[in-house]
């Protein structure tokens, strides 16, 4: 099975990388090019930093043609972490309007809170599982994951598969079809991360 | 529900870890990597490492170290040590860093925030605050110098916020290496004036003193360094004791939350009925 991170010059690679040399997966690439997307089995869309450069840098280059071609046209299973699971709603109010992908119908809004929780949300969070979902195949619910951002996805419950407790209740993990985005880090998440991307790898080899 | 944090501070000097009194005297742990991976199975919630002869010797950390260390920290690493600008900061992730920690440069210009926010956005910046104690008011410690700036404590918390600091590293100097505990009083006071999470670090000598910062302040994470190394599962053990009154995470297989564990951190034994009680339990291996 074939595994590639979509390298678009942002993200914390390395660290991705890292997770997956663990889980001993060898044939992971990191890639820009269609070539090499089309020949992986299944994709990940890394991102951290700023919506409105992780936009732009994605749509430069013809990257997101690429993907929506291989992901929307062809079904290949991708996963987005943190901006990456952003960058699929619709929208985003970070610094001003920016579009999306718009594979997972929603929109990206800063988080609100009362004076009993700052922003960013930073640190481990217990998620709690909505539903059924091969994405969270073996995580407990009530796992803790490593979050930090300041924005959020907002959408219909029928995507959401998790959520966690942060002043209010944020969708924390989202999929549509073969979309699945994650708002927190599975590759800074110990070893409930781990297992959430051996539930991923174990869904891609039966797609 | 958010977990407050308990983080692992590694300080590096010639390659190796140290602990460190006052910031002037040193005594060797071993290597970086090796610490990184103990920690890390142990439970830490995330690592330090920080370079503190790098500002001095006008270089950054080395890269080698820092991509060892990621290689085994399946938690978040924030790297410190003589980063001056934004280039560096993009070395640093690239190898593996997840969040830089900016400190002396503060001192003469915070162009490094502003340039990193924009760049890697502010989730990655985190400005050091080193406090001292002078005059009957907390001001900015300068360690390259050994002497307080004068800079009022909360006039750089408000500065380094605004240019693009994601969280503060708030540093006692007075306490470094000392076991006296945190200084709630400071703690409390930099939590207050800060919007974005802090962390404190300085002074940690036993477990109750994280339990007692991360219990009466609103702080957001504890760090030590000192406490963490000669003790085996040192970081389980200061989890397990402070677990019992503040929320953690406490996922390792083992928690030594039965345990009973003295303010020290000394751990005690079972009772005889739980020993017996545990005879035959075949404990499985977790398997991802």
């Amino acid at each position: 099975m074939k595994l590639a991170i979509v390298d678009y010059g942002v993200g914390n690679i390395q660290s991705i990388l890292n997770s997956f040399e663990r889980l001993g997966v060898r044939s992971i690439v990191v890639a820009n090019t269609t070539q090499k997307l089309r020949e992986a089995d299944g994709l990940i869309l890394p991102g951290v930093g700023a919506f409105g450069e992780c936009a732009e840098k994605i749509n430069k280059n013809g990257l997101s043609d690429i993907l929506t071609n291989l992901a929307v046209n062809k079904s290949k299973p991708i996963l987005g972490i943190c901006i990456g699971m952003q960058l699929m709603a619709n929208s985003s109010d970070e610094g001003g309007y920016h579009a999306g992908l718009g594979w997972i119908p929603g929109e990206v809004v800063r988080i609100e809170c009362d004076k009993d929780c700052s922003v960013p949300h930073v640190g481990w969070n217990d998620i709690q599982l909505n539903r059924l979902s091969p994405l969270f195949n073996g995580v407990d619910n009530g796992a803790h994951f490593y979050f930090d951002h300041s924005y959020h996805f907002q959408c219909e419950p029928k995507y959401v598969l998790a959520t966690c407790e942060y002043g209010k209740t944020l969708n924390v993990a989202v999929s549509n079809k073969n979309f699945f985005g994650v708002q927190f880090h599975p590759e800074k998440s110990a070893n409930p991360g781990l297992k959430m991307f051996r539930a991923y790898l174990n869904w891609i080899s039966q797609c | 529900m958010l977990k407050k944090r308990v983080i692992a501070s590694l300080f590096i000097k010639n390659g190796i870890v140290v602990q460190s009194k006052n910031f002037n005297e040193y005594l060797p742990v071993g290597k970086p990597e090796i610490a990184a991976e103990a920690f890390n199975a142990w439970g830490v919630d995330e690592v330090f490492l920080m370079d503190i002869d790098s500002t001095k010797e006008n270089r950054s950390i080395n890269l080698d170290i820092v991509q060892k260390v990621a290689a085994k920290c399946l938690v978040p690493l924030t790297v410190g040590g003589g980063v001056i600008n934004v280039d560096m900061v993009g070395k640093l992730l690239e190898v593996g860093a997840d969040k830089v920690c900016i400190n002396n440069v503060l001192g003469t210009s915070i162009k490094i925030l502003e340039d990193g926010r924009k760049k890697f956005g502010a989730q990655c910046m985190i400005a050091a605050i080193d406090s001292t104690f002078v005059s009957g008011t907390y001001s900015v410690y300068d360690y390259r110098r050994s002497k307080s700036t004068k800079v009022p404590i909360s006039s750089a918390i408000k500065k380094y916020i605004h240019a693009g600091a994601g969280e503060l590293f708030l540093n006692d100097v007075d306490r470094d290496g000392s076991y006296r505990g945190y200084d709630l009083k400071l703690v409390q006071m930099v939590a207050d004036a800060s919007s974005v999470p802090v962390i404190c670090c300085g002074g940690a000598g036993t477990p109750s003193d994280i339990l007692e910062v991360l219990k009466n302040t609103s702080v957001s994470a504890a760090a030590a360094g000192n406490i963490f190394h000669f003790n085996e599962h040192s970081i389980t053990i200061v989890k397990a004791r402070v677990g019992k009154e503040v929320p953690l995470r406490q996922d390792t297989q083992f928690t030594y939350s039965a345990m009973p564990i003295s303010s020290t951190g000394r751990v005690g034994r079972l009772s005889d009925c739980e020993l017996e009680n545990l005879l035959y339990e075949k404990i499985k291996v977790e398997k991802i």
